[in-house]
């Protein structure tokens, strides 16, 4: 157990004994890092600020289902990612025109953007291209530095499958971005 | 090990210096193999040079301000009560419910008696009665856990419905509601109906045709069992309070939006037609509504 996960456990405890102060530290050590994920979940400031503020209702408010069996912080970030994937559905219902998020990339011109997400536009926009569980797995291992273990326990998916997202997403946006290797034609299929 | 496995592990950083050795020459030994694990390693570097991104200091004031407000961490003795009853999470629903009641009687309470009085003073009277009232009523309720049936509250609520019926005659949708506060009021909060899937646009169409309607609509759809236990009901006391800024409100049932657990209240505008909201009792949410 690493000293942030002990701390976080003893810090749930006192949150639980009715100790308001932890809730301060919580936020403190975990913050950013949602906000991170929401970010780039959501590709866009203010619903990932919304995203955030749900993720931390829904945790603190149901600090007591909290196990000790996982760390807390991959509790927190799968139901930060599961918050997220919330949010996207009900984004996509209350779309007026049924278009596929594939085919409404965001405007890489706009400086709102810019500001907003911190990412290269192009690399934005080709973020945007990508299912989110493909863009999960991006987003947990590639921008967040996670283990390929830590983002398998987040999604709460065998390890394999983060792996085969995370080819599939990264190979769609490298053509995406015109990235490709010389020599890069017919990607070799695997069963 | 697959070929993708073995990129998509050579860039994860994961391998043993012998391992990584190894997969490196096996990518070498085959051009395609280079190319896809040049493209996929030049793809993760650009995403890992990106800088984290991090709220504004008006960004997270904000957030910690809305949280603390939402967990009631600045009033509250203890923010998360262990394994709280099913009970008292329905009476937390419950208090503000009862609560609005009461400030709605004492306003039409004030608009009756004023035009007789008429003057500055009771004016101001009228007005402070209104608040201490209210606050008196939200002080009960919570020391009492919220109870829906203290004294005060019923008191109140008949006041409420006679004050109305004098001021305005009702509409069918508002039967509605009134006969919905009535069935809540009287019996255990328990026996709110749960709808399971519930197809929200249809349910507002019958409360929009009336009381009837609407109580046949939700006796076909609603499931008897154990309605509180299976919605998991939290407080959302900032949810329900926004849509009560000028409305009142009741709930009348708890139900599932494709497999998410929502509270469905009925509002009434002080202009306009009434409507039902469905909030997600995780998040406190509005999920769905039938608002015009």
């Amino acid at each position: 157990m690493t000293a942030r996960s002990a701390e976080d456990r003893a810090l749930i405890r006192r949150y639980l004994e009715g100790d308001v102060e932890s809730f301060d530290e919580l936020m403190r050590a975990h913050e950013d890092r949602v906000f991170g994920i929401c970010l780039r979940m959501m590709r866009d400031r203010d619903q990932a600020l919304d995203a955030t503020q749900d993720v931390f209702l829904t945790v603190f408010r149901k600090a007591d289902r909290y196990e000790e069996r996982a760390a807390f912080s991959t509790w927190l970030y799968r139901v930060s990612i599961n918050t997220c994937y919330d949010h996207l559905r009900r984004r996509q219902r209350k779309r007026t025109e049924a278009i596929p998020e594939h085919l409404d990339p965001a405007d890489p011109s706009s400086s709102d953007l810019l500001n907003a997400v911190e990412l290269r536009p192009d690399i934005e926009t080709a973020l945007a291209g990508i299912s989110p569980e493909f863009r999960a797995a991006v987003v947990l291992v590639d921008l967040e530095g996670m283990s390929l273990d830590g983002a398998a326990d987040t999604l709460d998916v065998p390890v394999g499958t983060v792996k085969s997202r995370l080819f599939r997403a990264r190979r769609q946006l490298a053509q995406e971005l015109g990235n490709l290797a010389p020599g890069y034609e017919h990607p070799r299929e695997e069963p | 090990m697959s070929d993708h496995d073995l990129i998509t592990e050579l860039i994860s950083g994961q391998l043993s210096p012998e391992e990584r050795r190894a997969a490196l020459m096996r990518v070498a030994a085959d051009p395609e193999l280079q190319s896809e694990y040049e493209t996929q390693l030049t793809t993760a570097s650009l995403l890992r040079d990106a800088p984290a991104p991090t709220m504004t200091a008006t960004e997270r004031s904000n957030l910690h301000a809305s949280l603390r407000q939402q967990l009631h961490l600045d009033d509250a003795p203890a923010p998360v009560a262990p394994a709280p009853s099913r009970w008292s999470r329905w009476q937390r629903w419950w208090a503000p419910i009862t609560g609005l009641a009461a400030a709605a009687a004492v306003v039409v309470g004030a608009v009756v008696i004023l035009p007789d009085s008429g003057t500055d003073d009771s004016l101001q009277f009228a007005a402070a009665e209104v608040t201490s009232t209210v606050q008196a009523s939200s002080s009960d309720e919570a020391d009492m856990g919220g109870s829906a049936d203290s004294a005060g509250s019923i008191e109140e609520e008949q006041t409420t419905t006679a004050a109305s019926e004098e001021l305005a005659p009702t509409t069918a949708a508002e039967d509605g509601i009134t006969g919905t506060l009535e069935a809540a009021g009287a019996a255990s909060p328990q026996s709110i109906p749960h709808v399971p899937d519930v197809d929200l646009d249809q349910l507002g169409l019958a409360y929009a045709r009336g009381a009837d309607e609407f109580a046949n609509e939700l006796n076909k759809s609603a499931e008897s069992a154990d309605p509180v236990e299976s919605s998991e009901v939290n407080v959302c006391l900032d949810a329900s309070g926004d849509a009560a800024g000028d409305a009142s409100i009741s709930i009348v049932a708890t139900a599932t939006i494709e497999g998410v657990d929502v509270v469905v209240l009925s509002v009434t505008p002080t202009t306009g037609d009434p409507y039902l909201v469905a909030l997600d009792v995780t998040t406190c949410r509005e999920l769905a509504s039938t608002r015009p």
